[in-house]
């Protein structure tokens, strides 16, 4: 499919739970508390810095992208990781790091980082970024969106695996052949299938436990971009439903998977983040003598902002 | 492995010709509406789609040849087969044929009326990447080809999509509701968007066609639903923005549905995220354009709010028209229920009501014998007798127009008993109302034609006698006997109980008759000695009583007076004539508001209510001081004037006024039972609550007297065993087979789950009934009073009638229960649960607490942590409940019955993380293991020392937390084995070898790659293991233990219906046979053979 998955307009819900306010969260949660002391906008911060702990997959890299990006917790690594180092570094203004962040909403300058507001899915945008990048590909592309949970659980993953396919349609487009695509998951009922599929492109998928993500959050890892031979962008559509036919066709009689794996979806699993150090399952008592701190980021608006306050008003 | 029952979410529900079909999990059952009882009964189920995918949508082809079921990627089509003989026109379901898998979500599925050429059906599927595809059969029935594919020109993804109804192909019509707030308008000859409707500011949940195609409805993300007026937008030839023709706002949480239910009028009802169904006439409104306007004209628009579901909330809505005009909304619930209500008011009347009125009849004073009855709708007659079983739940509203001439006004009225008034007037008539047998008319008779106005009224019942106690303005009381049966007056006594014009009230009760006189004086006489009084008491405030409630046992009056005061006397006074104040307090009920209502509970506990709208619990103390113990204040702050009790003289409901209505509260259930509405300037008389949850109401307008009659339990609902299944609505975190006795023959599985919601709840399993109602008997046991979350429950066998049930969750709150089976007289068996333990939650006002099933609890200080997993074993005879948090503590504790506490035995010391998982083993010694977040797993030897050091410790057994553990035997007696599953998608067996007091390891054998996502649960026999996973499977494995190391095999496995499973539990029958649950979202049980 060419992929006009809206992923920023989901991932603001998402983000709308992760972004900090100033509440009891402070108590309960150590990476939270964490987050706002190190001016993270998000403590899913940790996750990505946990990811690389365990795979180095900053090592190199001159051009990022990140995707579904606000608040921005993830652009903020990038830029203390990558463009920060080189600028201390006195690295010429022409070598210095390149990070491009997409999202439909917008998001508070960082450091370093070139915010495009718009749709992952739309091919202008994407082709903009090359435009930063002075036409070079991307070496990393990172995505920490995840799409409006409904409750209906099935419909949920669904829509997130619709996510990272369209993550990897815009990596089609712009991602170096050796590059690297890291993605939030579902691990979930047809997490196979998305395993198959992203195995078509990366021969390295691994899945990762950051330390700091609650026990059913997982990331993809994908590493080391070779597209099939002859492969051309638009035939990713064909390619990915080719493979969605086959998986499935297996399971007519409802046991699809449920056996041995195929090999193509063997997907070895990694806990990635000290694991003496703190758990994100875990509450620690606050140090009273700690002021409270406010929010990095204010959280972005919810859909029924508007109605509340109209409700309010009567 | 076979699915035996599925209990989830119902997804989806529409009518297929005259049946209600439902999407449950992958499955589809078919119900039979009875409308009369309202009721949805089971006739068939049909496993529906493959892979796991559930059902979200049913629809039935225009023709009523076939209905469609579809979900996820996938469409199966059912054919509507005649059964042959059934003079009814019935149908039954064939087999379905399954269409090969979409490569994208389907939305929407209809039915084309004009087949393509050359085949014998042809259906359009509206797929959730903007494209529509058309799907024909050939002749041959079981084939299916796809004849096109259409792709909007605008690509995008949806979360909902309809297509319109539609002869043929070329006229359909696409409504795509997109999450970029708008909903696009195509069709499928070119795929060109030919229009916009815009306004909504959040994505589109759902959209719908209306019947005639012209208008579109949506739900939204932000929290509204609206109505689009389409009729002419495919013939502009351009893209045309629509704004909207009605904005509905007023939810409180995200809308999931909206559909029309009014036939001419513009009635709409939608359903979302907060389990409320909102029934919305926009007759009213004008220019509901904008959010503004919508939230602006939600009083005039709101109608209605249904409520009866409880969890995540109402997946879905559908009208259903019955053969007899009348119309019906079933709404299908997170909570694994479809209810069905009545809509007739909505659709057909002019004005709005809160609450089903089936039938409104008028009839009149004797003298004027030409009043018409006014029976609105002619409902069965027969279900209005009094043969009728209590829990019909139907609604009679009669007017009976009165007094055509002279001053004569009604003063009293009191309801003996259903069909039977008092009426007492100004004119010192007393009269005797009883409605005629066909349930038509109401025959007056005059009992009593006095001097004196009548200014107070008591009824009380004996066997066979009504005896009317009456208070006249000369300060005259008359007790009339009333014979029950010919409604002959039998007997009266007349006496004077005070000078003329200070009495003011009498009361008869449990053989008594009590006056309230001017200044606080109660007087009382016994019955059949009016002679003489029995005794009397005085306020000490001086204030008119109005309430008295009496207890024989406990030899206590109660008195609640006009100001709010309340006083208890001690009525074991042989001979005094005053009687002796035992506890008085000033100002009981806020705002020195009048106590209308009181009783005395065992206890002794005395209840009161008041005009404040509280309803308060008062206890006694040794000092003589009333404790207020709890207040239910009443949520829509109405003046709550009457009381009832249940059978077990429990405290069950409470009613009142607020403005023009009146409403009826359950206490126990913390809810509000029904409301009814009367007419301005009315004036409410009494009313009966009796114990099969009819109430019957009276009020007065000017001369005319309305009767209300209400079976109801929850408002507007019909329930029973098919509907009446529910399950929590939320996502169930542990769960546990309750086995049955063993000589119980047929007797039934009892399923205990604790969820997300807070509450332990129980059903029973039936293998042997029929597909789709072998789940059955929901109930909760209790609420948990943490707060939020059961994380754990085990099952502690006491002996084969008898368990303890230990629930533990959020706050470190371990709950005990005692389940005991036995059977009734029909043989049936079933468990009630009896609460042991009930640790106190905290309450901010320091007032002890009512909990649901859990009766009054002590407040106990917080904890920070959250149990996460309990194991039940026995120590010498004793219970013993091994318990691990979130904060990495493990626990052993006793239960002391007695003093209802937990007793702490044993502090186990070694997890600096959340512990997630324990298991006990006993024997000899008894074992125990404890996984925490970091993948260790540490096992100790439980002996009740006060604290317990780890036997041994396996660091990294897996790389992430241990979720699921399981200790067992194996052949060899000195080693056993522990089976793990983590996080890592891993399961590992680990051998541990008996050492002297100590274990080392012995061999181990590991499955790298068991689940594609995180283990949740396992259980092993030591040769068998069944695990279950986040990636929705079940699967079962074979342990071979060889020289150097353990093989662990897979043998088997399911995909199960419940997404997310979290625990599963195993019953193995004596037979061999395996009765698996697995729950999550719900849960399904499967038998192994």
């Amino acid at each position: 499919m060419d992929g006009r998955v809206n992923a920023d307009v989901a991932s603001r819900r998402l983000e709308r739970s992760l972004a900090m306010g100033k509440s009891s969260k402070d108590k309960r949660d150590i990476y939270y508390r964490k987050a706002k002391e190190e001016g993270w906008r998000a403590r899913s911060a940790f996750k990505l810095l946990q990811i690389d702990e365990s795979f180095d997959i900053f090592r190199g890299v001159k051009h990022a992208v990140d995707l579904c990006a606000a608040p921005g917790s993830w652009s903020q690594v990038l830029s203390r990781k990558l463009y920060l180092p080189a600028v201390r570094a006195g690295v010429s203004e022409s070598e210095l790091p390149k990070i491009v962040a997409i999202d439909l909403q917008p998001m508070a300058p960082i450091e370093g980082v070139t915010t495009i507001q718009g749709d992952i899915t739309s091919l202008d945008k994407v082709l903009e970024v090359l435009s930063h990048f002075d036409g070079k590909q991307a070496d990393l592309i990172v995505g920490d969106g995840a799409p409006d949970v409904t409750g209906l659980h099935d419909l949920d993953e669904f829509m997130q695996a619709q996510l990272i396919l369209a993550g990897l349609t815009v990596a089609t487009h712009i991602l170096k052949p050796g590059g690297t695509f890291i993605a939030k998951i579902f691990r979930g009922k047809d997490v196979s299938l998305l395993y198959s599929q992203l195995k078509i492109f990366f021969p390295d998928v691994t899945c990762a436990k950051p330390k700091s993500s609650r026990n059913s959050k997982a990331f993809i890892v994908c590493r080391g971009y070779a597209p099939p031979e002859g492969f051309e962008p638009h035939h990713l559509t064909r390619i990915l439903e080719a493979r969605a036919t086959s998986h499935t066709a297996g399971g007519e009689d409802g046991t699809v998977g449920t056996m041995s794996w195929p090999n193509n979806v063997l997907v070895p699993f990694l806990a990635c983040g000290d694991l003496s150090g703190y758990d994100a399952d875990q509450s620690y008592a606050l140090d009273d003598t700690k002021t409270r701190l406010g929010p990095v980021q204010p959280p972005t608006t919810p859909a029924y902002k508007s109605a509340i306050e109209l409700l309010k008003r009567k | 492995m076979t699915s035996a029952a599925y209990v989830g979410d119902v997804a989806c529900v529409d009518v297929a010709r005259d049946r209600v079909v439902a999407g449950i999990g992958s499955r589809v059952l078919v119900y039979v509406l009875d409308e009369k009882r309202r009721e949805l009964r089971c006739v068939d189920a049909r496993d529906a789609l493959c892979g796991g995918a559930r059902v979200h949508g049913i629809r039935a082809m225009p023709r009523g040849e076939a209905f469609a079921a579809y979900g996820a990627r996938r469409t199966t089509v059912f054919a509507m087969e005649e059964v042959e003989g059934d003079a009814r026109g019935g149908w039954r379901a064939d087999g379905g044929t399954a269409l090969p898998a979409h490569g994208a979500w389907v939305h929407d599925v209809r039915g084309v009326v004009e087949a393509e050429s050359g085949f014998v059906m042809t259906i359009a599927i509206g797929l959730s990447d903007n494209s529509v595809e058309r799907w024909s059969r050939g002749v041959d029935a079981r084939t299916w080809t796809r004849t096109a594919r259409v792709e909007c020109a605008s690509r995008c993804t949806l979360y909902t999509m309809a297509l319109s109804a539609s002869a043929t192909w070329e006229g359909m019509r696409v409504a795509a509701g997109t999450i970029f707030n708008d909903i696009q308008i195509w069709g499928v000859v070119d795929g060109e968007v030919r229009a916009r409707c815009v306004g909504h500011e959040g994505s589109l949940m759902r959209v719908r066609f209306g019947d005639d195609d012209d208008a579109v409805y949506s739900a939204s993300d932000d929290r509204t639903a609206r109505v689009w007026n389409v009729s002419n937008v495919m013939s502009s030839g351009y893209c045309e923005e629509v704004p909207p023709c009605a904005v509905l706002a007023g939810h409180v949480a995200r809308v999931w549905d909206c559909v029309r239910i009014g036939g001419d009028r513009p009635v709409y009802a939608t359903a979302g995220e907060d389990c409320t169904i909102r029934v919305w006439d926009v007759s009213n409104a004008h220019g509901t354009m904008t959010l503004a306007d919508g939230v602006a004209n939600q009083r005039d628009c709101e109608i209605a709010t249904l409520r009866g579901h409880r969890g995540r909330g109402i997946w879905r809505l559908c009208v259903i028209e019955s053969s007899n005009g009348d119309s019906f909304l079933a709404s299908a619930g997170a909570d694994g229920s479809v209810k069905i209500w009545n809509t007739n008011d909505w659709t057909k009347s002019s004005g709005a009501n809160d609450g089903v009125v089936l039938r409104e009849s008028e009839t009149s004073y004797p003298e004027s014998a030409m009043m018409v009855d006014e029976v609105e709708d002619q409902e069965d007659v027969a279900m209005e007798s009094k043969e009728a079983a209590p829990k019909k739940r139907k609604t009679s509203k009669r007017r009976m127009s009165f007094f055509s001439a002279d001053d004569e006004f009604i003063r009293v009225v009191r309801i003996a008993r259903y069909g039977v008034l008092y009426v007492a007037t100004n004119k010192g008539y007393l009269y005797r109302v009883v409605e005629t047998s066909e349930g038509e008319r109401w025959i007056w008779e005059r009992l009593l034609e006095n001097e004196y106005a009548i200014m107070s009224m008591s009824v009380e019942r004996t066997d066979t006698l009504d005896i009317v106690s009456l208070a006249d303005l000369e300060g005259i009381i008359h007790v009339v006997h009333v014979s029950q049966e010919s409604g002959e007056r039998k007997e009266m006594i007349s006496w004077r109980a005070s000078d003329p014009r200070v009495l003011l009230d009498v009361f008869s009760t449990q053989g008594r008759v009590y006056a309230s006189i001017v200044g606080g004086v109660l007087k009382c006489w016994n019955r059949g000695r009016y002679s003489r009084c029995a005794f009397t008491l005085v306020n000490p405030y001086r204030h008119r009583i109005l309430s008295i409630a009496t207890s024989d046992a406990l030899h206590l009056v109660l008195v609640g007076d006009q100001k709010g005061n309340l006083c208890v006397y001690d009525a074991n006074t042989d001979d005094a004539r005053e009687l002796k104040l035992v506890a008085k307090k000033w100002s009981a009920h806020e705002k020195t508001s009048s106590i209308n209502a009181c009783e005395i509970l065992p206890g002794p506990v005395f209840v009161t209510s008041g005009r404040d709208s509280n309803v308060c619990r008062w206890s006694l103390t040794t000092d003589g001081e009333l404790l207020l113990d709890s207040k239910w204040t009443s949520p829509s702050k109405a003046c709550v004037g009457f009381v009832s009790l249940n059978a077990n003289g429990e405290l069950a409901r409470a009613a009142g006024f607020r403005e023009t209505n009146f409403v009826v509260y359950s206490i126990s259930d913390q809810r509000q039972m029904m409301k009814i509405r009367c007419q301005a300037q009315s004036t409410p008389h009494d009313v009966l609550m009796e114990d099969g949850d009819r109430v019957i109401f009276v009020h007065r307008q000017k001369t005319s007297l309305h009767i209300i009659t209400r079976w109801n339990e929850h408002v507007n609902t019909a329930e029973n065993e098919s509907t009446s299944l529910w399950s929590h609505g939320r996502e169930i975190h542990t769960v546990r087979i309750v086995p049955p006795p063993v000589d119980a023959v047929g007797a039934p599985l009892g399923i205990i789950t604790g969820s997300e919601d807070g509450t332990v709840m129980r059903l029973l399993y039936d293998a042997s009934r029929r597909d789709g109602t072998r789940v059955h008997s929901p109930g909760d046991i209790c609420k948990h009073p943490g707060g939020r979350t059961v994380k754990a429950v085990s099952i502690f066998k006491e002996d084969e009638y008898s368990y303890i049930l230990c629930a533990g969750g959020a706050k470190e709150v371990l709950l005990a229960f005692r389940l005991s089976w036995a059977s009734d007289d029909l043989g049936s068996w079933d468990f009630k649960s009896v609460a042991l333990i009930i640790p106190k939650p905290v309450d901010k006002a320091g007032t002890r607490a009512w909990t649901k099933g859990c009766g009054y609890v002590e407040p106990r200080a917080e904890s920070d942590q959250r149990i996460m997993d309990v194991a039940t074993y026995s120590r010498r005879g004793q219970l013993r409940v091994l318990y691990s948090t979130s904060l990495g503590a493990v626990s052993v504790v006793t239960m002391d019955e007695r003093a209802r506490v937990w007793r702490d035995i044993s502090s186990l010391r070694h997890h600096a993380c959340p512990a997630l998982s324990v298991d006990v083993l006993e024997g000899e010694s008894t074992w125990a293991c404890s996984g925490g977040t970091d993948g260790t797993i540490a096992l100790w030897r439980l002996d009740d020392s006060d604290i317990i050091d780890p036997a041994y410790v396996l660091e990294h057994a897996h790389q992430s937390g241990v979720n699921a553990l399981c200790i067992t035997r194996t052949a060899d007696e000195n080693a056993f084995i522990v089976v793990s599953g983590g996080d890592d998608q891993m399961l590992r067996v680990q051998e541990m070898r008996r050492d002297g007091d100590g274990v080392s390891p012995g061999r181990v054998g590991e499955y790298k790659f068991s689940h594609s996502s995180a283990m949740r649960s396992v259980w092993s026999d030591g040769e068998r293991i069944i695990s279950t996973s986040v990636d929705q499977r079940v699967k079962m494995w074979s342990i071979s233990l060889t020289k150097d190391d353990i093989c662990v095999a897979p043998t088997g496995g399911v995909m199960t219906q419940a997404p997310e499973p979290e625990d599963i539990d195993v019953l193995a029958a004596p037979d061999g046979v395996l009765t698996l649950v697995v729950a999550g979202r719900g849960f399904e049980l499967f038998h192994i053979q």
